[in-house]
């Protein structure tokens, strides 16, 4: 059945809203850590959902929340997979102790790689195709070619990253950044990721460079300026982001959550967390033509195993 | 019952502002710019979508499509509804909180126990290998003696009235280090593996002292004490950082963190165990324990400063237990010229020098040997050392 609808293209210029409280992320904080402690982990995969949910659904666009539609049953499963898999590792590491030597530790490095490369896409794919706006799922493009592809761009920049002693790490960020981001549509709308790599390079030198100079003092505004060079390079249609956050704000932001945690001994930390959310999620902003109605809905799939890895090994999925 | 919401097909991403109204088992919505009507919902083909904590989202099973209900849900059947909003609860708060803390009493009582029955299963050849890799220099600026030939026989001669005695005594799991270091105090390791810091023997006053200390530390050790604390310390550990999604608590177990483990004291269970331990293996030994309960009474007089006393029964207890009656026709252990050999355990003696020319005279006392003798036994002299 056809609806009467808005108009078909529309010109928008809309910020993105977070609406979350402190109290509601405190007591759900709260109940997920005394519920996971009592059942000895296991509701980790059920307590992290939750957050997702609920920070999820706290942000809003066009006066539309995004849902997050993953469920706990499918991150325990993952969880019981990377834990067996890491256990099955830890014991051949000790049972195969003796053969290991600096050059067979080294020949793991690609498998390490490797793995690697499957979390990143395989866990990014979860995040994003559990989310939805207005009952339209977003989600990541991916098939053998292109987990391949992807497996040999890791590759080829890890290996640039190992040859140059590090200084090859932002473009390994900017490749796979490029690459997810690009194969990441909403509904049947891809996002387009255009940015400079030598920028990127360039921003990245300076804001470690200016870091370690000022004892960590620029910190803050680099992460903005990294937020907003991300941000502001990516595009769906014919709308692209602008993120109106400033250093400053960061500063300030980083400073009190500081103290904050220190004095309250952590107690703070939903707070600190809600009032972060809140200062990012609000300062961005969508603008340009967006023609809703030729946007479809399409199946969108991912796995949960990838995204427990990343989130038990610390693999930063910007996402 | 009926109310307003949002309406997505599903197909696009357009978000229609309706209004609903339940009528028996079935739900009807009508456009609010049109006043058309959409397709009847059928509630049993609907599911609460995820739960929002803000709103009330009901999806269709059979189309995809979903209703964003603003305001109260509560006019939707019970059935539908499956998470409530976020609220604070008291009585839920408190009975979660009453079952975390009975779940890690539990937890914790229950620990020690296991550890004990895991610790026995754990071969004796695996525990040695463990202590293999442990390296005293890591705790400090500890060195081993290395004794004359006389004070290593009179130190083997009381190790072979203590050790082994019964057949369960593997030949070889004790292995005594005497080292240089200024507490007075004894540690076991995994594998049989105990140290004494010359302190002790500088401070016993008899072998017999000495012998009921070194007994103590076999007794960690044929008990299997340090497995037990190895395995209660390293569960707890795992346990707890597997709980945070940690999993390379799955890794602890090398050889530093066996050492820190080594290195903390042993809970009071343990060392009442060992005392006993060491009282019967000295009645066997022909050792009579109110020899040792000497030691004990001039520890506790200094028990601030004594290293060895932490975590340890009470020294009456403890004195009681080595006073107690008993018919042991005891023998001495070393004689005097065997027990001071024995003392001297860790005093370095020079090497002669050879003189670069003849003197004409030779002195009396050679002051490079007799020196440092008399020196550390003034430095050392009971209690003056603490």
């Amino acid at each position: 059945m056809e609806l009467d609808t808005p108009p078909q293209s529309v010109s928008i210029s809309e910020k993105f809203n977070y609406s979350g409280s402190g109290n509601e992320l405190a007591f759900l904080m709260f109940k997920n850590i005394l519920l996971t402690v009592l059942t000895l982990g296991i509701y980790g995969a059920w307590a992290r959902t939750n957050m997702r949910r609920y920070l999820w659904g706290q942000t809003s666009f066009l006066g539309d929340r995004a849902t997050y539609t993953g469920q706990g049953k499918e991150l325990f499963k993952g969880w019981c997979y990377v834990s067996a898999i890491y256990f099955m590792f830890a014991i051949g590491i000790n049972v195969l102790s003796k053969f290991i030597t600096p050059f067979i530790a080294i020949l793991g490095i690609p498998l390490y790689m490797y793995i690697y490369a499957l979390i990143l896409y395989g866990g990014t794919r979860y995040r994003v195709s559990k989310t939805t706006w207005r009952g339209i799922r977003f989600g990541v493009d991916k098939d053998k070619a292109m987990t391949r592809e992807f497996i040999i761009l890791v590759f080829k920049y890890a290996f640039i990253t190992a040859c140059t002693l590090g200084l090859g790490l932002p473009m390994l960020i900017h490749e796979t950044r490029t690459y997810l981001t690009n194969k990441m549509r909403f509904g049947s709308a891809h996002f387009r990721y255009e940015a400079n790599r030598r920028e990127f390079c360039i921003l990245c030198y300076k804001g470690v460079l200016l870091s370690i100079i000022t004892f960590g003092f620029y910190l803050p505004w680099f992460h903005a300026r990294l937020i907003q060079f991300r941000l502001e390079k990516t595009s769906i249609q014919n709308a692209s982001f602008k993120v109106h956050l400033q250093g400053k704000d960061l500063f300030v932001y980083s400073l009190v959550s500081f103290l904050l945690g220190l004095v309250t001994l952590g107690l703070a930390t939903p707070w600190i967390l809600n009032w972060g959310n809140k200062l990012i999620i609000n300062s961005i902003e969508l603008s340009g033509e967006m023609d809703f109605q030729s946007i479809e809905n399409l199946a969108s799939t991912g796995e949960a195993m990838a995204d427990v890895a990343a989130v038990e090994y610390d693999i930063d999925l910007a996402f | 019952m009926s109310g307003t919401g949002k309406y997505f097909d599903g197909k696009r991403p357009v978000s229609i502002p309706v209004t609903w109204e339940i009528q028996g088992e079935y739900l009807i919505i009508h456009v609010v710019s049109t006043g058309s009507r959409l397709p009847t919902w059928e509630l049993k083909k609907c599911k609460q979508d995820v739960d929002q904590n803000t709103a009330f989202v009901l999806k269709n099973l059979e189309t995809e499509e979903s209703l964003e209900v603003e305001g109260d849900a509560t006019a939707f059947p019970k059935e539908l509804i499956k998470e409530s909003k976020i609220s604070f609860r008291m009585d839920y708060f408190l009975g979660i909180t009453a079952a975390l803390i009975l779940t890690m009493f539990l937890f914790f009582k229950s620990i020690p126990f296991i550890s004990k029955y895991v610790a026995q299963l754990v071969p004796y050849d695996q525990e040695q290998k463990l202590s293999e890799h442990l390296k005293l220099s890591d705790l400090g600026d500890i060195k081993a003696c290395s004794p004359e030939k006389e004070s290593q026989a009179a130190f083997d001669k009381l190790m072979k009235r203590l050790y082994p005695l019964h057949k369960d005594d593997v030949p070889g799991f004790i292995k005594v280090e005497i080292v240089k270091y200024p507490v007075s105090n004894a540690l076991t390791f995994p594998g049989g593996r105990i140290v004494i810091f010359d302190d002790v023997i500088i401070n016993a006053k008899s072998p017999e002292e000495l012998a009921g200390v070194i007994a103590h530390e076999i007794g960690h050790a044929k008990k299997r004490h340090v497995m037990q604390k190895i395995v209660s310390t390293l569960s707890m550990a795992a346990i707890f950082q597997f709980i945070g999604g940690d999993f390379s608590s799955a890794l602890a177990i090398d050889p530093s963190t066996v050492l820190s483990i080594g290195t903390l004291a042993f809970d009071r269970g343990m060392e009442t165990e060992a005392d006993q331990f060491a009282y019967d293996r000295l009645v066997e030994s022909k050792v009579n324990p109110h020899d040792v309960a000497g030691f004990f009474e001039r520890l506790s007089m200094n028990s601030d400063k004594y290293a060895i006393l932490s975590s340890h029964p009470g020294d009456e207890t403890r004195i009681k237990l080595f006073r107690k009656k008993n018919d042991v026709k005891a023998s001495p252990i070393l004689n005097a010229k065997e027990w001071q050999a024995l003392k001297d355990y860790c005093v370095v003696k020079p090497k002669p020098v050879k003189p670069l020319f003849k003197l004409k005279a030779k002195p009396k006392n050679d002051p490079i040997r007799s020196e440092p003798q008399d020196d550390l036994r003034s430095r050392f002299q009971f209690p003056q050392r603490f």
